[in-house]
């Protein structure tokens, strides 16, 4: 697998991009948050993926989670990172 | 007319066109020789001159752009009724002498297609005021103006083919150099085509002009620009006008037909039971009927087509031997064979069978209503249809009294004769398909009942979420697997699910609708897939390039941005309440992006107690990953939307940061370049405002202050009896002025508000005219 990293673009098969906006693991899985963007690389809201990184057909892809209890960990997973950082944020500009 | 436009020469413009129009539609303006019809086109040139003038007053570009989205209705009438007497003039100009009889039915054709566009805009006018009050004048008067419009829709299509009629009298213009595109209307060909074929010839035709050669002009088709070869432009507006009404034409016969269908379909009940589906689903398919007649049905297709079989190998043993050996005999198609004459007792036996089991399927077939008719090549949907239109004809013919009535329950005995055989036929090779994929029979009978008609069976109350998933999966499984099948076999999906169903070289019935049908399965099982709650099956994406942003620390910081409204949603406004109140970080840069004190308690309460829903609600988002049709899910980042979540929104960093002390009555000058709004809501925003038509230096006056309370935007007027009471109660709260009505000096003595400026585009002036 090619290493992927913090806000790279990925452009999937649906031919959108989206940037990575996170990545936890979990299980010997990467996760990875993904948030639309558009040309400009303005952040598209409405369309935010939780996919695991895969090797389909010997190529890098990306699996939605369907498995309630595995998205409802990684989700967890997500939310305490982005709680962390949004914390560490807080104090570093405090 | 526009009510926004403030600049009295655009009012005067758009008055006069109006009245121009309403003289045309009420009969005031008509041309009964060529005199009139000159004078005519005179009065329309002389305002196209108006418009001309009107546009070369201010020549930048984005002025022409507002003018054209004030004045979007007259323009549009203006080129209809300049093509329409351009293309009338040009048929004279060819013809040489045109008697007065036929320019008063040309008028009549010009007055037919104005009024009817002038209808199409009324429609669309009470259609939004409509949106924004639901009350019953305004649909009774949509329901009017659609009826009229109706009624006009066969005299405007007529009226257009006249028009286009002489428009194709032209004269080639086009130099050597040009292609000449074959765009011209074949009128014969074209009054012989059925209405799909006429739309689909009108798109062709349309397609030429499109790429074809020439100076070009912009024509505005279907609230698009287009550029058209100027020599072709007046044709390509009336080709798309005629396409647009063979379009609402053909969508509302066939709108007519299917609630002919629906009624009738009532009105013969349930094909085969009429129990609803969901009772259905819960009953022992066994139990039904329909599956021992598609048992039946399958059991005589299998025996026929093994002693098929052991015939064929009979027949092949005598292929190469001697006449000594073997018997001639007369094939079943009635041609000449030959068979061992050790094998003719075994072949007569079989024959005898296949002609038992042949009969029952006849007897079967019969009494299922069935039989397919070999020499009609027609699907029973089409069948259907020929149906529906026969009753239709019979019903406007005029004809009454019982001769009608018995002709239509023929027709209707018909129709549910085509019915029952569709579904019979559609199930059964449904079954087939789930048996030969390892299914019971009984499971097979299920899930064919179910892959007919999925969106029911989703909606099924006495079903659990989680066996709907199932089922679909199972479904899903099955058809894909299909659709795979005949991918590797490089066949099509019908002709796949037909050699399913049914081999293809059997002589007996076709089932050849069922392999239509499938396709239509697979789509209809995926959308109810779809709409489960939690999706089924995995779904995978490659990753086709991956690449660096082009200015990380850009998107890095609008990322942060959202991701922090996804941490508030899901909680974190609790923790960082708790920080806040505790006093280290009362002056936290996130209060910008987050109104902390405005979350109350049970915000906070439930925003951590859900954090499992908010889980589920991921879920919902992604499984839209790969589903190929875009679809609106419900972010993550808009839950619930009461009171206490707005706050969470962002406030728009445009806005002043305070509140500047403006009044009713003051009187203020703008910013150069700033813009003007329309209405108070765009005004909170720098975006889509217009130049105004007086200059910024010019004196305004305040006549309204507009806030922003939580999103919402709040006008004050100065008229409102309890104004200072309102706007203290509105500042002490909070909100935020952001936009301020103005009236200009110079156009003081019309009483009309000018529009709508930003509060940070409006520079104050006190009593001496000292700017504060």
């Amino acid at each position: 697998m090619n290493p992927i990293e913090l806000y790279d673009i990925l452009t999937l098969e649906d031919d959108k991009d989206y940037t990575v906006a996170n990545m936890v693991s979990y299980n010997d899985s990467e996760y990875l948050y993904l948030i639309e963007v558009d040309q400009d690389e303005n952040v598209k809201e409405e369309n935010q993926k939780i996919v695991r990184r895969v090797i389909s057909d010997g190529e890098d892809s990306l699996e939605i989670v369907t498995d309630k209890e595995e998205l409802d960990t990684v989700s967890k997973l997500f939310f305490e990172l982005f709680r962390d950082e949004m914390e560490e944020e807080a104090i570093s500009e405090d | 007319m526009n009510e926004n436009v403030h600049n009295v020469a655009v009012a005067t413009f758009q008055e006069k066109v109006k009245n121009h129009e309403n003289a045309i539609i009420d009969g005031t303006k008509v041309a009964h020789d060529l005199n009139d019809f000159i004078a005519l086109h005179e009065e329309l040139s002389g305002i196209l001159d108006e418009k001309f003038q009107l546009y070369n007053a201010d020549k930048s570009e984005k002025a022409k752009n507002e003018l054209d989205s004030f004045l979007r209705e007259e323009l549009d009438y203006l080129d209809l009724i300049e093509n329409l007497m351009q293309t009338l003039d040009q048929y004279h100009d060819v013809v040489g002498f045109v008697d007065f009889a036929m320019i008063e039915k040309e008028w009549a054709d010009v007055r037919i297609i104005v009024t009817y566009q002038n209808l199409e805009k009324s429609l669309n006018r009470v259609g939004e005021l409509m949106k924004t009050y639901p009350e019953e004048r305004y649909s009774e008067s949509y329901q009017a103006i659609l009826e009229k419009k109706d009624k006009l829709l066969k005299q405007v299509v007529d009226a257009e083919y006249n028009m286009l009629d002489r428009s194709s009298m032209d004269v080639n213009t086009a130099t050597n150099d040009e292609i000449t595109p074959n765009v011209d209307w074949n009128k014969n060909a074209f009054e012989k085509m059925d209405i799909k074929e006429k739309i689909q010839y009108l798109e062709e035709k349309m397609a030429e002009i499109e790429h074809s050669r020439g100076t070009k002009r912009i024509v505005c088709v279907n609230g698009e620009r287009k550029n058209i070869p100027k020599k072709y432009a007046a044709r390509y507006s009336k080709y798309n006008s005629i396409l647009n009404n063979l379009k609402m034409k053909l969508a509302k016969e066939e709108k007519e037909l299917d609630d002919l269908s629906a009624r009738i379909t009532s009105q013969v009940g349930d094909i085969f039971s009429e129990q609803t589906n969901e009772e259905i689903y819960s009953l022992q398919t066994t139990d039904n009927g329909l599956f021992e007649g598609i048992d039946v049905y399958l059991e005589c297709r299998k025996e026929m087509h093994e002693i098929d079989q052991k015939m064929s190998t009979l027949l092949m043993k005598a292929y190469d031997k001697g006449e000594s050996e073997v018997v001639h005999i007369t094939l079943p198609n009635g041609k000449p064979g030959r068979i061992l004459r050790s094998d003719l007792e075994e072949y007569e036996k079989l024959e005898k069978s296949e002609r038992i089991n042949h009969d029952k399927f006849a007897r079967l077939m019969y009494e299922e209503g069935i039989i397919p008719d070999a020499a009609d090549e027609r699907t029973p949907d089409e069948k259907k249809t020929e149906i529906l239109e026969r009753i239709q004809f019979l019903k406007s013919s005029g004809v009454t009294g019982e001769a009608l009535d018995s002709e239509i329950q023929k027709l209707m005995n018909e129709y549910r004769k085509v019915e029952k055989r569709k579904k019979f036929i559609s199930m059964a090779g449904l079954t087939r398909l789930f048996m030969e994929q390892g299914y019971s029979r009984d499971e097979a009978h299920r899930l064919a009942f179910i892959s007919y008609d999925p969106d029911a069976f989703q909606k099924s109350k006495r079903t659990s979420v989680e066996e709907k998933k199932n089922i679909f999966s199972k479904l899903f499984q099955s058809f894909s697997s299909s659709v795979m099948h005949a991918k590797s076999a490089e066949v099509g999906v019908e002709e796949f699910a037909l050699m399913c169903v049914e081999p293809k070289k059997s002589p007996f019935a076709s089932l050849y609708t069922v392999g239509i049908n499938v396709k239509e399965y697979i789509s209809k099982v995926l959308k109810a897939v779809k709409s489960v709650p939690s999706k089924v099956g995995n779904y995978v994406s490659k990753i086709k390039k991956t690449r660096k942003p082009k200015n990380r620390a850009y998107l890095q910081g609008n990322v942060k941005k959202k991701l922090r409204n996804v941490a508030a949603v899901m909680g974190f406004t609790a923790v960082l309440a708790a920080a806040v109140t505790s006093g280290s970080k009362t002056n936290a840069p996130v209060q910008s992006d987050v109104s902390v004190e405005s979350v109350d308690d049970n915000t906070i309460a439930s925003s951590t107690e859900n954090v499992e829903d908010i889980a589920e609600e991921l879920g919902d988002t992604i499984s839209g990953m790969v589903n190929k049709e875009e679809e609106k899910t419900d972010s993550v980042t808009s839950p619930s939307l009461d009171d206490s979540d707005i706050v969470l929104e962002d406030i728009d960093s445009s806005l002043p940061e305070e509140s500047q002390s403006v009044y009713i009555g003051d009187v203020f000058t703008t910013k150069m370049d700033s813009e003007i709004y329309t209405n108070m809501y765009d005004a909170a925003k720098s975006e889509n405002g217009l130049h105004a038509y007086f200059a910024s230096d010019s004196n305004r006056e305040v006549t309204g202050l507009v806030y922003d309370y939580n999103g919402t935007s709040i006008l004050l007027d100065e008229n409102d009896p309890d104004f200072e009471a309102q706007k203290t109660a509105l500042e002490s709260n909070g909100a935020v002025l952001v936009a301020v009505r103005s009236e200009n000096e110079a156009a003081k003595d019309t009483g009309a508000s000018e529009g709508y400026w930003n509060v940070s585009d409006i520079v104050l002036e006190n009593e001496e005219g000292i700017q504060r």
